[in-house]
């Protein structure tokens, strides 16, 4: 008998090959194979008739794959604004990554090399060193932040 | 008469935008509304629609969650985002222009009033 899961199942692997790993777009393409295959089931297929039918209209595996994976289509091609823009937010991500490192790197250096060179009580010198954490902490947070609204976050 | 290829990739955001604007929705769905709207002249390839419902999700024009249909299937809904409505009510001023203009053409009204 016609196992219709594992028929949709292996299309999925073998349509998405690599891309397969991430489980989401198999169960989402998976999904619409399926309703493809309700649909003509509703239509008075048999469920092989009806699978055949519906990856026929999904296209075929190749094609398809290329399609998730690289987005050329014609459709995608109007996407080419938003690609741009996020192309765009990219670079300002990793400046902003750069910054925020080089930033860092020069205030442990200034706050060492005044330690080292002050006066300072005991009492002033810790907090200098207590401080120090706390403010990287809060400014990694802080970019962190701005870099989670960013178009990249939970790229596939 | 089925419409061009360039008319129906220029469409494709705003209409996607408008449908989610009515509802949650998903890519199967989506695309039979589509067809259904267009009464069959507008064919959606399956495997066009979610390359564009995924960038449209990076760029937080649409969010996207993890439901179970009425089947007891894992399905991604795709709902309208606050910038998706932005967006949407940009692109229908663009198509509303064309189309008054088109109008105006037609009806041999003047370029200018």
């Amino acid at each position: 008998m016609f196992d219709v899961n594992a028929a949709v199942d292996e299309w999925v692997v073998r349509t998405l090959g690599e891309q397969c790993r991430d489980s989401k777009r198999a169960a989402e393409l998976a999904d619409h194979l399926h309703c493809e295959i309700e649909a003509a089931r509703a239509e008075g297929r048999s469920a092989d008739e009806a699978f055949a039918l519906a990856t026929t209209r999904m296209g075929a595996p190749g094609a398809l794959a290329e399609e998730l994976a690289k987005n050329r289509s014609a459709l995608a091609a109007v996407c080419e604004p938003l690609m741009r823009e996020e192309r765009r937010w990219r670079g300002s991500a990793r400046t902003l990554l750069l910054a925020h490192a080089l930033l860092w790197a020069a205030g442990l250096i200034a706050s060492a090399a005044w330690l080292a060179s002050s006066h300072a009580d005991a009492a002033t010198r810790w907090t200098v060193v207590g401080t120090m954490p706390a403010l990287w902490y809060a400014s990694d947070l802080v970019v962190k932040r701005l870099l989670g609204a960013s178009p990249a976050r939970g790229r596939r | 008469m089925a419409p061009s290829k360039d008319l129906v990739a220029a469409s494709a955001i705003p209409l996607i935008l408008s449908l989610l604007e009515r509802g949650d929705s998903y890519g199967y769905a989506i695309i039979q509304e589509v067809r259904a709207l267009s009464n069959g002249d507008v064919e959606w390839a399956d495997g066009m629609l979610y390359p564009i419902l995924h960038r449209l999700e990076k760029r937080k024009l649409v969010g996207a969650y993890w439901g179970v249909a009425d089947n007891g299937r894992r399905r991604k809904y795709y709902r309208l985002e606050r910038a998706g409505r932005a967006e949407l009510k940009t692109q229908r001023a663009h198509w509303d222009k064309f189309h008054d203009m088109l109008q105006r053409v037609k009806g041999g009204l003047p370029c200018s009033t």
